[in-house]
């Protein structure tokens, strides 16, 4: 037991290399941050693209679907690789896309963002599909017995309650893609999980890593919490037949 | 005076296996009030949807102001759709805006208006159906009758040709149900040409000109209302006048 | 319908309990009398007797590769000679490097790591180490038409490195990289090199002129002498086990086995043409 303690509770070694790992932990929220603004944006299209009417649409929502059964049948990681590995090679694209170089962030940070927002985009869309499936049918039979067309419908009418109903989940996704920032790892970039694992190698010693938790923690119990306040927010206002 | 405003022409609809309308034949002149009666599943609800569209139909004819709308384009029923107003049993109201956007929201984002000037038709409309108080109200403060009302000021701010109800009182508490149908009433006496469906006799009594009783996706019985409801020739619309009548 | 599901859940059952139970027997920490059965003179102790447990970090060519349960390479023979020696089986764990220190020392988990692991004062701390068995020098790799020809033109520049190796402690602590990237697999580091994202590799010399072989657009430009030595490493205090591996070792190298395993797996040294640098 003793051992357990000595590896995960040196505050020695926490203290030591705390700025290192708190340096790390900012570059893992600006991932989620970024990733999960780009997932949010990304995850609506799909969804408005995959509820698109009409027959002249169908090849439209099949691309839709497939994307999102694509991304989310293949496990991040993998993107990651696959990205990274293969951008280099891909001539067609400029050079600039091919090896990002933006905002004082490297490529690997960048091709780690879009796996992120690429998966997770997916997600979203299947979240944001839910949200306007709980739209009432008569709030879109209203709207076009009004002459509003299917865009104006959705602007106005639909879009807008169908994002107060998704929010839990989606703060709830947030979560999650913020944990799994950590995979771009592998592809070399320090988030605060690698800065704890090169810390452990160096020293021998896993503390750094119980470090990375306590950040973790910090940021996703009070998001959890904001999630639980709006979701029985949500099952208020849906008894009183607002949502 | 006589011109309709609204043609069906042996209208068939189907959904899946049951054939909910079969041949359905209407004329609606215009400034008239045509209540449609009938018991549940007979396809009132349905006949009133094809109207403006909301569902097609699978055979027949649609006809507005002489125009066939059958096979109109999404982007020309968009139009069509602009003169004809729906009111709904469940009110359908928009929860995240409050009662004056809600009659403002399609004026402006459809006819264009501007803001002044739909905000100034929106005052009018609800004045009209006495909810002056309530314009920043949102609907869920708002009763069920004072909803509906919000909803037939949202139609009528459109300045339809027609006006389309569809049960709009059944979802109400019984005490509600008058100051709904007040307001159905003076719109009838200005002139609009409505479309009524409804449980309520004693409204299609006094308001109504033509009274329409379907059954099983047919109309049985149509014709003046002092006579049909009065003094029906079939034996299926004296049986359900009867049992309505009743109670 | 139902008795059927019962019985696949009982078989399961009993599938799991019979694997726990297995687990169970072959779990003897410290085996108190537990060398009893071996034949051989030296008494040390095994995790599990007659078999030597040995962490290693595999793949990592020449060194230790290939697929279980007949890894190859010059560890991985050089261990299997050793063992025949002592007359115990041999049985590898495959272990990443940057937590195979950190598991030694806990220890009960291996009786010894051989992974290309160079003895350093920092590793003497929490492991011990037996006699060194390879002179090792780390090496300097680039993509080829790279204008890095020695470790100074790294200044400013991305390196990359196997973590917890010494060749990512060199980058860090001896160059004036720009940065330092440290990943899992050393292949990981040459893929990088090859697509650009880093612009230089630093490791062990060996392993690098192995690579060259399947990656024929890196090449190790410099050797960078830090005369590192490979040990096999030990929890502390595995005093007896050390010395009977110490002992095998000398007898591996007296009787021209290990030179024969030399000859194999590295050749002539691969590293002597090498420019030296600094």
């Amino acid at each position: 037991m003793d051992i357990f303690f000595e590896q995960y509770f040196d505050f020695d070694v926490m203290r030591e290399n705390f700025s290192d790992v708190l340096d790390a932990f900012w570059t893992t929220i600006q991932l989620a941050l970024i990733s999960g603004v780009l997932a949010l944006l990304l995850g609506l299209i799909l969804a408005l693209l995959r509820a698109a009417p009409g027959r002249r649409m169908l090849p439209v929502r099949g691309l839709a679907i497939a994307y999102i059964d694509l991304f989310r049948g293949v496990p991040l990681l993998l993107v990651v690789l696959l990205i990274s590995g293969s951008f280099p090679f891909l001539d067609f694209l400029p050079e600039w896309l091919r090896a990002p170089d933006m905002l004082g962030k490297p490529d690997i940070f960048w091709y780690g963002v879009l796996s992120i927002a690429l998966t997770y985009g997916a997600y979203y869309a299947e979240v944001y599909r839910a949200g306007l499936e709980a739209v009432p049918l008569g709030q879109s039979e209203a709207a076009h017995s009004l002459g509003m067309s299917h865009t104006v419908a959705l602007r106005h009418v639909i879009v807008p309650q169908a994002i107060r109903k998704v929010i839990p989940p989606m703060l709830n996704d947030f979560i999650a893609l913020m944990k799994d920032t950590s995979l771009v790892q592998v592809i070399g970039v320090v988030e605060v999980v690698k800065a704890g694992r090169e810390v452990q190698a160096e020293t021998f010693n896993s503390s750094a890593l119980t470090l990375a938790a306590v950040l973790f923690v910090l940021v996703t119990i009070p998001l959890a919490r904001i999630v639980d306040r709006q979701i029985s927010r949500q099952q208020m206002l849906t008894q009183r037949g607002v949502l | 005076m006589t011109e309709a405003v609204i043609r069906l022409e042996g209208v068939h609809k189907r959904f899946g296996d049951l054939h909910v309308l079969r041949g359905i034949d209407l004329v609606v002149p215009a400034g008239s009030v045509v209540c449609v009666i009938g018991p549940s599943g007979s396809g009132k609800s349905t006949l009133l949807r094809c109207i403006n569209l909301l569902e097609p139909i699978d055979s027949g004819r649609v006809v507005f102001e002489g125009k066939d709308i059958t096979t109109s384009s999404r982007k020309e029923l968009e139009v069509v759709r602009r003169g004809i107003g729906m009111v709904f049993q469940q009110f359908n109201l928009f929860p995240h805006k409050s009662v004056i956007e809600n009659v403002s929201l399609a004026q402006r984002t459809v006819l264009k208006r501007s803001a002044e000037e739909a905000r100034a038709r929106s005052e009018s409309m609800l004045e009209r159906v006495g909810l002056s108080d309530k314009l920043e109200e949102y609907p869920e403060r708002l009763s069920g009758g004072q909803q509906q009302r919000v909803a037939i000021a949202r139609a009528l701010a459109m300045d339809p040709h027609v006006m389309l109800f569809d049960e709009v009182t059944s979802a109400l508490d019984p005490e509600l149900i008058k100051e709904v149908l007040d307001v159905m009433r003076e719109l009838a006496n200005e002139g609009m040409t409505m479309i009524v469906v409804t449980h309520e006799i004693g409204f299609a009594r006094d308001v109504a000109n033509d009274v329409v009783f379907m059954d099983e996706g047919v109309i049985v019985e149509k014709g003046p209302v002092r006579r049909v409801i009065d003094a029906p020739r079939e034996q299926r619309t004296k049986r359900f006048l009867g049992l309505v009548l009743e109670h | 319908m139902n008795k059927r599901f019962l019985l696949f859940l009982l078989t399961a059952l009993l599938l799991l309990v019979g694997t726990a139970l297995a687990a169970c027997g072959d779990d003897d920490d410290d085996d108190g009398g537990g060398g009893g059965t071996d034949t051989t003179a030296a008494d040390f102790d095994t995790l599990e007797s007659g078999t030597l447990t040995v962490g290693s970090d595999i793949p990592y060519a020449p060194f230790e590769f290939g697929d279980p349960p007949e890894y190859k390479g010059f560890d991985v023979e050089l261990v299997n000679a050793i063992a025949d020696n002592l007359g115990l089986e041999v049985k590898f764990v495959k272990t990443p490097f940057d937590v195979i220190f950190r598991n030694l020392a806990q220890g009960g988990k291996f009786d010894m790591v051989a992974s290309s692991t160079t003895i350093t004062p920092e590793r003497e701390k929490v492991v011990a180490f037996s006699d060194p068995y390879f002179v090792a020098d780390q090496s300097l790799m680039i993509k080829k038409g790279s204008d890095i020809k020695t470790v100074d033109d790294v200044a400013g520049k991305i390196v990359g490195a196997q973590l917890g190796t010494t060749g990512a402690a060199f980058a860090k602590d001896e160059t004036d990289a720009g940065e330092v990237r440290t990943y899992d697999l050393v292949d990981d580091a040459f893929k990088a090199l090859q697509t650009g994202q880093v612009e230089a590799v630093i490791n062990d010399c060996p392993i690098s002129k192995y690579a060259e072989r399947s990656k024929p657009d890196l090449e190790v430009v410099a050797k960078i002498p830090t005369g590192e030595n490979y040990g096999f490493a030990f929890e502390k205090g595995n005093d007896a086990l050390i010395e009977a591996v110490n002992g095998a070792l000398d007898e591996v190298k007296q009787d021209g086995t290990y030179d024969e395993i030399f000859e194999k797996w590295v050749g002539s040294d691969p590293c002597e043409s090498i420019v030296e640098s600094e």
